[in-house]
């Protein structure tokens, strides 16, 4: 997998135990693209926060050690989904720094399925494909849920 | 003729017994009905249930069987592509946003917020003479004490239909489209949903398919559907109008996932607003 290797890259594909839960699926092509057993977090500065359907994106552009810049697509959940979970589509502009964390895709392309992404000012929006409802059995809006599937590998479509 | 008196005792009171439930109106005629209802109507409903159906061993028709063997997996979800297109009834219901129920004599209203689509319940009706096809098919519904009983026909050749699962898959909390079966519905399919609360905060929606030419017998969808409440600002709808600037998009025609580089994805997003 093609990952940025620098101090802005903060972890690369770290496994992650995954606990049961119940999450919302949502529309349109599934999360089969993702690894949901890996995480990978990147910095960078913000291009495009796309508050979107079916799914919204976030663009960052990420400089590697060699000075080059890459540009990474980050996938979110419903723009519906994403407002339950606490997110809303003034949170980022271009320009804007931030630490993301996702779910890599699995050949190793600059794109992501987006878990959580920590602003400058410290905020951290969590949930970013969008968290079940209370006493769904997963954990509640905003509080930071796996990525979808995430206990078989098999996630549902979002 | 005295010992008829207790046989026409209780006939009598039989009937005076029945009077009261054959004069009653059923349930959803009324604007005041809407208190006696169950409470569909507050907040939102999200499935939290596999979109997709389980295994089952309900056998399939002649024609059907052949269509399962010379199945050929897909790998991801039909209406991935441009467009956004509906996979239709009973799989637009289950797709993970919201469903919202409103109500007015005569009719309920499923608002289902994934692609923004309504469906139409009429109350205590029949079915039309000639229904034309739709992807959410027509629906007439009725109560049944606590429950709803939605019964829909008439639905679009296209829509979404699952036959089952392929052998040894769809086990798992969530069955993923390449692990299930699809194909066409006959011309007579028919669905019927019994709706009711579980508790305050949990719906459920059984779901029963009927069509002679996929499966021998009545088809009973499994996982049950379950649906928790979202209520405040997290249960109020939202609109959902596709957009098209997807970095990964899945086409049907070619059976594959189709990726773009984001740095080109954003160069035209980038170049659009410029403009």
């Amino acid at each position: 997998m093609n990952v940025p290797c620098s101090s802005r890259l903060l972890a690369i594909a770290a496994a992650l135990p995954m606990i049961f839960t119940v999450l919302p699926a949502s529309a349109h092509h599934s999360a089969a693209p993702f690894d949901m057993t890996k995480q990978l977090t990147v910095q960078g500065t913000v291009e495009k926060w796309q508050w979107a359907n079916p799914h919204s994106w976030l663009y960052v552009r990420v400089e590697k050690p060699d000075g080059t810049q890459e540009v990474w697509g980050f996938e979110g959940g419903s723009t519906g989904m994403m407002a339950r979970s606490g997110w809303n589509s003034a949170d980022m502009k271009a320009g804007d720094k931030v630490t993301v964390s996702a779910a890599p895709e699995r050949s190793g392309s600059h794109i992501g399925l987006l878990n959580q992404v920590k602003l400058a000012d410290g905020r951290v929006l969590k949930s970013g494909f969008g968290a079940p409802p209370p006493g769904a059995g997963g954990a509640p809006p905003g509080a930071g849920a796996p990525p979808p599937g995430a206990p078989t590998n098999n996630p549902p479509p979002r | 003729m005295t010992h008829c008196k207790p046989l026409l005792a209780f006939v009598l009171c039989s009937a005076l017994l029945a009077l009261p439930v054959a004069a009653a109106e059923p349930l959803g005629l009324t604007w005041a009905d809407v208190t006696k209802l169950p409470d569909f109507f507050s907040g939102n409903w999200q499935s939290v249930t596999s979109f997709l159906d389980h295994p089952s061993d309900v056998p399939f028709t002649a024609q059907a069987q052949a269509h399962v063997a010379s199945y050929k997996p897909i790998e991801d979800i039909p209406f991935a592509g441009p467009g956004c297109k509906t996979p239709g009834m009973p799989i637009i219901q289950r797709l993970g946003s919201p469903l919202k129920f409103f109500y007015q004599p005569g009719m309920i209203a499923i608002y289902i917020e994934n692609s923004s689509m309504t469906r139409f319940v009429k109350l205590n009706a029949q079915h039309s003479a000639r229904p034309n096809p739709s992807y959410l098919g027509e629906s007439v519904g009725h109560f049944e004490r606590d429950t709803l009983v939605i019964d829909s026909i008439a639905f679009a050749d296209d829509v979404l239909f699952q036959y089952g699962d392929l052998p040894g898959k769809g086990t798992g909390p969530f069955v993923l489209p390449p692990e299930a079966i699809f194909g066409p519905h006959g011309p007579n399919l028919r669905m019927v949903e019994r709706i009711r609360l579980v508790d305050a905060d949990t719906l459920e929606d059984r779901l029963t398919i009927y069509d002679d030419t996929v499966w021998k017998q009545p088809y009973v969808s499994s996982p049950v559907q379950i649906f928790k409440r979202n209520r405040g600002d997290a249960g109020w709808p939202s609109e959902w109008v596709c957009n098209n600037a997807d970095v990964l998009t899945f086409d049907p025609g070619q059976n594959k996932t189709i990726q773009e580089d984001p740095a080109e994805v954003l160069k035209r997003l980038q170049q659009k607003e410029n403009h």
